[in-house]
């Protein structure tokens, strides 16, 4: 009755508009992944878990043209689950956030896989993202690297702290929606190829385009 | 303190008129023992149980219940604890019956041991014990402390409606209520405080004879730690609850009764619907599975039933009063909304951050000048997918530490659903049948007669209204500074409305026209005038309440709309019930069926929409004429055009 509207175009100069949902357990800092983005800062000493659902968006220029992206924070708790899930089905693209830090947040991306499928759109896009990796980790970043091969979608590492790969997440998402839908990526795909030059001991944080 | 003693008062009148002449005979009786009567005498006569006789006396002494042996090395426990003033078969026996009469096998660790000791420890006559026990445990504690229990989610949202920010600081350390609140609750703050201490405190408890307060209690242990427990870092979570555990032990007796009065004024700052919605839930001596399920878990926030809003004549619950947000949209809320509530098109969070912004800010500062004392109720359409929006609201309001924040359940839907039951459309104001989608759905509806619906139309006390004049007479104009954005968006709406919001800088070229007083309404309203040649027009009407109706008049000044009501036997005498600046005047609608039956709506605008303060359902023979003299009334005070004014 009541959809979520995509009307950007009709309000600012935008060429493209998507909608983006951050998933994940509680405390893996998706929060601080979309802080981070948005306004290049860290959230240090955040202890405020996000309540419900918050929202942001941000402009990006690929090549001539302007995307603008609606990005949708979830809180990780499970008691918001449900109120979450009636996002999901308008979102064009997903970011699955564990913590490399933290096993359970890691032993659950299954989980929230299968409700993706089960809520998600069809075509949705979705990145499996471990974040915190200037922590100690206990998460492999091959098992993530397995893990997303398995279900055939993208994985990085990010730290939402030091700002590793945080751009690139969006950007990749971004520009694989653009390229499902028109075939190519104004301004050519910057995600894969910008030089992976801090994460040498990762080595696996590339961007892999679906196939 | 009133508000204690009231209460007491209810209590008292509820009594048994028998526990008087047993009072009398025990003292004198007994006189030496005087305060240890009135102490027995409390317990016996606050639970109810003065006249029963004791079970123990008169049962099948049969023990055989499923974990019996549990029960009785349990038992032992407790007779150490007791010092063995009391035998471990006179425990056991004690113990088996009430788990009978509760129809229950019994449970390890459910928090009876702990109370059955402190009550025990009374020393109260033994006859009275079992009864004492029973009705204090059925009354006041919850019957279901289990980790997954719906009163730790009760709770969570109770404690977030009062303190946000506490609330979120443990969830964010995933503290949940369970382990903080859990042997609270099952032993009444047994297991933390001294005998003593517990003592009074349930003497106090008792007296009150609220079970809800536990809640409240527990809020009070938790805002008192605040400080502390804003300190805690993440993944320290049992320093959290050893803080508050070592608060609630700290307690002595001296402390009982301002830690008591503290939760009295958090329990009167919750609104009074959820005490009565939850109660069966959480207590009583049922154990049945067919309590309704609430979801309780999966809410943001508290819930106020819709047909709570439509039951009384005030918007409000309890001694809460209630600002109301609606958050449809602009076009959903102008064809019909909850009289006095506010609108808040929340698709601009992300449609147009900037202008919700604006239009958030200006609500907020309205709402701390003039309703700051009111609680936010949050309205939205009651479908899921028309309230991903509202959640995004309350989120916001939580998230920013908010407090007093809930939300309606059902939405407008249910609302508009309510009202159509209890026949109270003059609760949504600017209903068109037509525009309006839940009326579309409905069309069928059964239809009343005319006097019944005149019956029941209208309950506009006059006290009400005056209070809504007051908003009447806010000053347009300041408001206006802040939305100068949305005018364009409200250009839109023109051909709906009678004029144009410059209409609102009226009231400054008028002000000789102004009674001294310059209050909307007469200081003295029932001061009799005649019906006089001040009145540029009169009209015969008959003001339609729910429960009746008045003879009166309709009268037009240059400036303003009266209605008077005639004085009985005084003929050509009125009183004036209302008065209105005509620049208030929103909208005058008849009904197709009852043409006579004229509706007029007043208020003023906000964000560019209209916000009703008061509603008068007239019955006016003439009726025709007098929408028109009404409408070429304010038709006259529009502002003139700029190019004729020099």
């Amino acid at each position: 009755m009541h959809p979520v509207r995509k009307r950007s175009s009709i309000y600012q100069d935008v060429d493209f508009s998507y909608t983006v949902m951050i998933l994940g357990d509680s405390c893996t800092g998706k929060t601080c992944l979309l802080i981070r983005y948005k306004d290049g800062a860290f959230l240090n000493n955040n202890f405020i878990s996000t309540v419900g659902i918050d929202y942001r968006n941000k402009l990006i220029n690929m090549g001539d043209k302007k995307v603008k992206l609606q990005i949708w924070d979830t809180a990780g708790q499970e008691r918001f689950r449900s109120v979450a899930t009636s996002y999901y089905r308008d979102a064009d693209a997903l970011l699955l956030v564990y913590d490399i830090a933290n096993r359970q947040s890691f032993d659950n991306v299954r989980d929230w896989l299968s409700h993706i499928k089960e809520h998600g759109k069809e075509a949705v896009q979705v990145t499996l993202v471990g974040n915190k990796c200037d922590l100690p980790r206990v998460v492999q970043a091959d098992e993530g690297r397995r893990l997303a091969e398995e279900n055939g979608i993208p994985f990085m590492e990010t730290s939402a702290k030091t700002g590793q790969n945080v751009d690139r997440a969006f950007l990749g998402l971004a520009e694989r929606m653009i390229k499902m839908k028109y075939g190519f990526v104004p301004g050519g795909e910057m995600a894969d190829t910008i030089a992976v030059n801090e994460s040498k001991s990762i080595n696996l944080s590339n961007c892999c385009p679906i196939t | 303190m009133a508000e204690k003693k009231q209460t007491k008062n209810e209590s008292f009148s509820s009594l048994d008129d028998n526990w008087e002449t047993d009072v009398n005979i025990l003292s004198n009786e007994l006189a030496e023992l005087d305060s240890e009567d009135n102490k027995t005498d409390d317990w016996t006569r606050l639970l109810g149980v003065s006249i029963k006789p004791n079970p123990l006396d008169d049962w099948d002494q049969l023990y055989n219940l499923n974990n019996q042996c549990a029960l009785r090395n349990d038992c032992r426990k407790l007779a150490n604890e007791l010092k063995n003033k009391r035998s471990v078969p006179e425990l056991e026996s004690f113990l088996t019956l009430y788990c009978k009469k509760r129809g229950m096998d019994y449970i390890k660790d459910i928090g009876w041991l702990m109370i059955l000791e402190k009550i025990l420890l009374l020393n109260l006559p033994s006859a009275h014990e079992f009864n004492v026990f029973f009705a204090f445990t059925t009354k006041y504690i919850p019957k279901d402390t289990s980790p997954d229990a719906q009163i730790f989610d009760v709770f969570r949202l109770l404690l977030q409606y009062h303190d946000p920010q506490i609330s979120n600081h443990l969830e964010a350390l995933h503290c949940s209520p369970a382990m903080y609140t859990k042997n609270w609750f099952s032993t009444l703050f047994a297991c933390s405080l001294s005998t003593e201490t517990c003592h009074e405190l349930w003497r106090v408890y008792i007296e009150q004879g609220d079970p809800f307060l536990v809640f409240h209690l527990a809020i009070v242990f938790l805002i008192n730690a605040k400080e502390e427990i804003l300190q805690v870092k993440r993944g320290e979570k049992a320093q959290a609850c050893q803080i508050l555990e070592n608060m609630a032990s700290q307690l002595s007796v001296e402390d009982v009764n301002d830690f008591f009065q503290l939760a009295l004024h958090y329990s009167s700052q919750t609104p009074e619907c959820i005490r009565k919605d939850f109660h069966y839930i959480i207590f009583g001596a049922n154990f049945d599975e067919e309590v309704k399920e609430m979801q309780m878990n999966k809410m943001l926030c508290l819930p106020i039933p819709a047909v709570d809003l439509t039951a009384n004549d005030e918007i409000s619950s309890g001694n809460v009063n209630f600002f109301i947000v609606d958050c449809r949209s602009n076009a959903d809320f102008d064809s019909g909304h909850f009289v006095s509530s506010f609108n808040l098109n929340c698709v601009s969070i992300v449609d147009e951050p900037e202008k919700f912004e604006i239009a958030l800010n200006s609500l907020e500062c309205y709402k701390t000048s003039r309703r700051a004392e009111d609680h936010y109720l949050i309205l939205g359409y009651g479908s899921d997918e028309g309230d991903n929006y509202m959640n995004m609201l309350i989120g916001m309001f939580i998230q920013k530490g908010k407090p007093h924040v809930s939300f309606v359940q059902g939405g407008y839907k249910k609302l508009h659903d309510c009202i159509g039951q209890h026949n109270r459309w003059e609760l949504i104001a600017m209903h068109s049948e037509e525009k309006c989608e839940l009326c579309s759905h409905e069309k069928v509806a059964p239809k009343w007669g005319f006097f019944t619906k005149m019956k029941s139309a209208v309950s506009n006390t006059s006290n009400r209204m005056k209070e809504r004049v007051e908003a009447v007479v806010f000053p347009i104009g300041d408001e206006k500074k802040g939305n100068e954005a949305d005018h364009a968006d409200s250009k839109q709406r023109h051909n709906k409305r009678y004029r144009q919001q410059s209409v609102f800088t009226i009231d400054e070229n008028s002000d000789e026209e102004l009674t001294p007083g310059g209050a909307a309404v007469d200081e003295n309203p029932k001061e009799e005038i005649l019906l006089s040649k001040e009145f540029t027009e009169t009209f015969e009407c008959q003001e339609v309440f729910r429960d009746g109706s008045i003879n009166g008049h309709i009268a037009l000044t240059r400036t303003h709309i009266y209605v008077l009501h005639d004085v009985p036997g005084k003929k050509g005498y009125v009183t004036t019930e209302a008065r209105h600046a005509l620049s208030t005047v929103i909208a005058v609608t008849s009904r197709r069926s009852v043409p006579e039956m004229l509706t007029f709506k007043l208020g003023y605008e906000m964000n560019g929409s209209s916000k009703i303060t008061a509603v008068h359902k007239l019955y006016v023979p003439k009726a025709g004429e007098c929408a028109k003299a009404v409408k070429l009334a304010i038709y006259a005070l529009r502002p003139l055009p700029e190019a004729t004014t020099s």
